[in-house]
């Protein structure tokens, strides 16, 4: 047994004794049995095609210890990190831990639960049971096994049949940094629409300083019969920080499902983005942008599997580079043989800004149904030249045509976010972290057509 | 030409055309208006022999032949052409074989000589005259790329070319603007002869100012309620298809 | 219509027949013995028997690739025999010397290799089983300084060429397949353009299996020495049995400053039968390299044969300013596997790739792209354009597509593309309403899907290549 692993398995025993204490029984037995999955692969190597072009040995040499209790986070802090101000639903997570001082759970419609996991197996157990580590299966990703080695706490929403959430729930996990130790949180989250149900969910990410910490986490989403679901994510961790997700969405007939992805921060950023288009006439909409700059890598990996016919999916990846930063992206589709007029379309765009930044993208598409109309795309590039040409002979100075285009770039994902406070949120976020890594004010806000 | 009885044909089990009648002579331009969803085009579509239509009863005969026991080709073998509604795009397929390849199949089916390329090419620059298209359409794929209007006067081109006996335009019109309009008309009208046939399908009135109707019908929930003079489409057009349905009502 | 359509692409296997030729072939299996005999009976100078040892010895540590998307039953090396030569084969002056036998195969393939050609302009140099026969136009071709002869000759005769070039693109130990090419490689083509010369005539080597139980593995290697330019077109069959054979080439091609290489393969190796019985299993590495500046390296590859197919012809674009090119049709039907694409390496500045991958799939067959765009930092201004689409018939077979897009400067641009579509039912009722039948309809449509890369073949073989695909040829007109 290598030491990495030695080291995880020590964790788990203490973790035994002293945090998994306040989970059902069944919870249990699935920690074990992805323990063992853990310790038979170990973590991933470059060696693998899933992992070809990220190299997580940074993260893997670093004695990570699960973190058992919850920090304190100032309140400001968390208020900086709200979407559109205090008008939302919100749950807060530090390290991992419920934090009740700060969630704002009031006002949410009759019946929908949003909770944390530990204290929903009283009222959901049933419901948990039915879902918990049922679509992110541990076999395939170590990251996965080891968070449900490792499950604990984590954020349970549970919106009831024909039950519409109109303003957005938000989600929001922060990592803090505890001196000498490096803290990993193995985020384990649960979303359930029911038939019919319609949610927007704020999945956000942030660090309450320059740590080092791993957020681990794993999020389940079940889309049901006819249910509306939109997820948009907002990982800005510190970029000393490492982030792993594996998000995983199962849908039913006729749902249909918004997923967007905004990555700009970590050392070392890892989405892992499933889909299982499990029912017919079903629509999922993928979409993301990320930023890097300094030395980051950002990867995501999506997966759309089409099992059923007539299932329309749109994918649309945006990635800019700066400095000697480095992204991946890899994007399959997979249309079964029963998957007939399955009309697919995936697209990834980068800019490069720098000639030290590396980008590494693979669109594959495998398709074993004959009647179906599936296209992908994939570009890199730097400045447009010819756009940037059109600024200049307006009278744009060569740098701000720069930074124009750069947020029109951008602009092109985000206006593919439904919910309008979370497209906000979102262009306000992009064009925030752009000024600071351009180092200039100047630059448009984002508005869209 | 060619006579149509008590047809009746639906898709996907759902009856859309209900006993249609209609008898078109040599020499004649009828019309078939109605609202949408009427089985105008549905109409169209059978004639050409549409596999996804199922012919449930009646009969077509077509110069004194068994229309609906052709095959599609053999259809247009003989002389039936439909101009569609959306004409089909081919990628990588030039305009000029994809017509060269149909006319010699029925040249040969008539017992005609094939066209050497030299001798198709000339016919075929002639022909485009008529629709007035330039002559780089010739080597641009089928369809492929082309405006709403210049696909429209493709199909009118190939009209030209295969010189049918009866030509169907399936809302030949939509999407036209006047310009496109008048010469995919005056080009309709230059191909009419004693000897052929037309059978136009429109929604709108507009188009029959081109196309002057001998016989006008009307397509009311697929059946013809009613034929008349080309005065008949100028009270459509004033009173719209409402005053045909009140009618219907009151005689019922 | 799905039967019209199945009975199109797989029209019976053409080039099934057998040749009852003596020949002379060594026992199955592989050791260093068997290296060491194949060099002997070659004549071959140390130097390069040292080359196969050092390659065979590699071949032993290294493991057969697990990554393609191909299945197929576990080959048994050791039941091989890696040389099969029609006997008494000693060198000919000319082609009246011949075996009338091997003439008549040829023939039959419906290349001639007497004078006749001289019409055509194609030279010709034929490999049967593993042995080069005969090749054409040697003289008219040494008037220019050009040097067109089998592998075995050019060792002999061109000692100190092939020494420089042999294993420049495709070193020894690359990989499984041409490790084991370096180690038991008995014939092959050699063909040498010297400076500035344009070779005035499409060269042509046919190879031919026909011997049971035996693999083919074939050598050529072609360079272009400054602003020379060469057209080069390689042709496979193979007779019908019930067992795999192993084919496995290595083609090396090399374009100093200012030079063009383009190279044509219409492959056609018998595929096995409707159950997937027997049939050729082709592990190939083609590899060409523009290493000086403003040279330019085409592939265009047309596949129809082949149970297995494994091969990525690819451009490694040193010298700045240097093109690649990748056109390619991939045709399976019944239960034939390819596992094919390209890679275009990037190291020099402003260099171009194109890159442009049909794929049709039909019956149980399994068609996969896998191609590499790898833009260096040092590669500024450089650009790639990829297209690969691939076109399904009937619902039993699969289309994949797995490029790896890798980007290491800002000045260069990248973009891919991909599509999957099927025949449309209203594509194929637009044509039957204009009087074309079903079987032509879908040759004109399969044809145009294809045109783009059946454009960059030389005529003759266009002409081949779409009779293949069973589509008859557009007229002038198109």
């Amino acid at each position: 047994m290598s030491n990495e692993i030695h080291h995880y398995t020590a964790e788990f025993q203490e973790f035994q004794q002293n945090g998994a204490t306040k989970s059902p029984s069944w919870v249990n037995d699935i920690r074990s049995s992805a323990l063992a999955v853990f310790t038979d692969r170990g973590f991933p190597t470059t060696k693998l095609e899933d992992w070809k072009y990220t190299n997580v040995s940074p993260i893997t040499k670093l004695p990570y210890h699960y973190a058992s209790v919850v920090s304190a986070v100032p309140s400001e802090l968390v208020s900086s990190l709200f979407v559109d101000g205090i008008d939302q639903h919100l749950i807060v997570f530090v390290n991992g831990h419920f934090s009740e001082e700060h969630s704002k759970l009031n006002s949410l419609p009759a019946g929908v639960t949003v909770k944390n996991l530990i204290s929903a197996y009283a009222t959901h157990q049933e419901v948990i049971k039915e879902h918990l580590s049922k679509y992110a299966t541990y076999n395939e990703n170590p990251f996965t096994a080891l968070n449900t080695a490792f499950i604990n706490d984590g954020a349970f929403v549970h919106v009831p049949a024909g039950v519409s959430v109109e303003k957005p729930i938000h989600l929001l996990f922060i990592s803090t940094g505890i001196n000498g130790t490096y803290v990993a949180a193995h985020i384990r989250n649960l979303i359930v629409a029911e038939e019919g149900a319609k949610v927007s969910i704020a999945h956000g990410f942030s660090s309450a300083q320059a740590n080092t910490n791993l957020t681990n986490v794993v999020t389940e989403v079940v889309a049901k019969k006819e249910s509306v679901v939109e997820i948009v994510k907002v990982q800005r961790e510190s970029d000393t920080a490492y982030h792993v997700e594996n998000l995983h969405v199962h849908q039913y007939h006729q749902s249909n499902v918004h997923l967007f992805s905004l990555a700009v921060g970590s050392a070392i950023a890892r989405n892992d983005i499933s889909i299982i288009i499990d029912g017919e006439s079903t629509e999922c909409n993928l979409n993301g942008l990320y930023i890097t700059s300094g030395a980051q890598l950002i990867d995501h990996h999506t997966f759309m599997h089409h099992i059923h016919p007539n299932c329309p999916s749109h994918e649309l990846f945006k990635g800019i580079l700066m400095d000697k930063s480095r992204a991946v992206f890899n994007g399959k589709v997979y249309v079964e043989p029963e998957a007939q007029k399955t009309d697919s379309k995936q697209t990834n765009r980068n800019l490069l800004l720098s000639d030290d930044a590396v980008v590494d993208t693979k669109p594959e598409l495998e398709i074993f149904a004959d009647d179906v109309k599936c296209t992908h795309g994939a570009a890199v590039g730097g400045m447009n030249e010819t756009h940037s040409l059109y600024l200049k002979t307006r009278g744009i100075s060569e740098g701000s045509a720069r930074g124009m285009l750069t947020v029109g770039f951008a602009a092109e994902a985000t206006q593919k976010i439904v919910h309008p406070v979370l497209r906000q949120h979102v262009d306000k976020i992009v064009v925030d972290h752009l000024r600071k890594k351009f180092g200039t004010a100047n630059l448009p806000d984002i508005v869209h057509a | 030409m060619i006579e149509i009885k008590n047809l009746h044909a639906s898709v996907n089990g759902k009856e859309i055309l209900k006993g249609i009648n209609l008898t078109v002579k040599a020499g004649e331009i009828h019309a078939i208006m109605g609202p949408n969803g009427s089985g105008k085009s549905t109409l169209a579509q059978v004639l050409a022999g549409h596999p996804a239509y199922q012919v449930t009863q009646g009969e077509v005969i077509f110069e004194g032949q068994n229309l609906l026991d052709m095959e599609p080709e053999v259809r247009a073998h003989a002389g039936v052409f439909l101009a569609f509604q959306y004409p089909v795009e081919i990628p990588g397929v030039s305009n000029s074989y994809f017509l060269k390849a149909g006319l010699n199949e029925i040249r040969k089916s008539r017992g005609e000589e094939e066209l050497d390329s030299m001798q198709f090419l000339k016919m075929l620059k002639e022909k485009m005259k008529i629709v007035e298209m330039d002559p780089s359409f010739i080597n641009r794929p089928v369809n492929e790329g082309f405006s709403g209007g210049e696909k429209k006067r493709n199909e009118i081109l190939q009209m030209a070319v295969l010189e049918p006996k009866l030509a169907i335009l399936d809302e030949t019109d939509s999407g036209l603007d006047i310009d496109a309009l008048k010469i995919v008309s005056s080009g309709v009208n230059k191909l009419k002869s004693p000897k052929n046939a037309t059978i136009v399908v429109t929604h709108y009135q507009r188009l029959l100012n081109y196309i002057v109707p001998d016989v006008v019908h009307v397509l009311v929930n697929g059946r013809i309620v009613k034929s008349g003079g080309k005065g008949l489409a100028m009270e459509l057009e004033a009173n719209g298809y409402d005053f045909i349905r009140e009618e219907m009502q009151q005689s019922a | 219509m799905s039967e019209t359509i199945e009975e199109l692409v797989s029209q019976e296997y053409k080039y099934g027949f057998t040749t009852n030729i003596e020949t002379d072939t060594i026992p199955p299996g592989l050791n260093e013995d068997v290296v060491r005999i194949i060099s002997k009976k070659k004549n071959e100078p140390e130097w390069l028997t040292d080359w196969r040892l050092k390659a065979f010895r590699l071949w032993k540590t290294m493991e057969e690739p697990r990554w393609p998307n191909l299945q197929y039953a576990k080959i048994d090396y050791q039941s091989i025999s890696y040389y099969s030569a029609p006997k008494e084969m000693k060198k000919y002056n000319s082609l009246d010397e011949v075996d009338p036998i091997l003439l008549e195969t040829y023939a039959k393939l419906g290349i001639s290799l007497t004078e006749q050609k001289r019409l055509s302009g194609v030279a010709v140099d034929a490999v049967f089983d593993s042995v080069s026969v005969a090749t054409t136009f040697k003289e008219t071709l040494r008037e220019k300084g050009i040097i067109f002869c089998s592998f075995s000759e050019a060792v002999q005769e061109h000692p100190d060429l092939v020494k420089k070039y042999l294993g420049s693109v495709v070193p020894y130990g690359d990989n499984y397949f041409a490790a084991l090419n370096s180690a038991v490689f008995s014939d092959g083509s050699f063909c040498f353009i010297p400076r500035g010369v344009r070779c005035p005539m499409e060269l042509s080597t046919y190879f031919r299996i026909n011997a049971s139980n035996t693999g083919q593995f074939e050598r050529t290697l072609i360079v272009a020495e400054e602003g020379a330019y060469v057209s080069y077109l390689e042709g496979c069959t193979a007779p019908m049995r019930d067992e795999n054979q192993l084919h496995a080439a290595v083609v090396e091609l090399i374009a100093l400053d200012n030079a063009e290489v383009k190279y044509s393969t219409v492959q056609n190796w018998y595929a096995g039968d409707k159950n997937g019985k027997g049939g050729i299993y082709n592990f190939v590495t083609k590899r060409g390299k523009c290493l000086g500046e403003n040279s330019k390296i085409s592939w265009t590859q047309v596949e129809t044969g082949s149970a297995i197919t494994w091969k990525y012809p690819s451009v490694i674009l040193q010298g700045d300013n240097s093109i690649g090119e990748f056109y390619s049709v991939a045709v399976v039907n019944n239960r034939q596997d390819a596992d094919t694409g390209t890679k275009m390496l990037h190291i020099g500045k402003n260099t171009r790739s194109t890159i442009v991958s049909k794929g049709i799939s039909a019956g149980r067959g399994n068609n996969t792209y896998r191609g590499l765009v790898n833009i260096g930092k040092h590669a500024t201004n450089s650009r790639n354009y990829t297209q690969c689409d691939s076109m399904l018939i009937g619902n039993q077979c699969s289309a994949n597509t797995f490029p790896y897009i890798e980007v290491k400067n800002s000045s260069s641009s990248v973009e891919h593309e991909a599509s999957t579509s099927k025949i449309g039912e209203d594509q194929i009722f637009y044509c039957k309403q204009r009087g074309i039948n079903t079987e032509n309809a879908i040759s004109m449509i399969i044809n145009g899907f294809a045109k783009e890369v059946f454009k960059n073949l030389p005529m003759e073989f266009a002409v081949e290549a779409q009779k293949l695909l069973g589509i008859s040829l557009e007229g002038s007109v198109g």
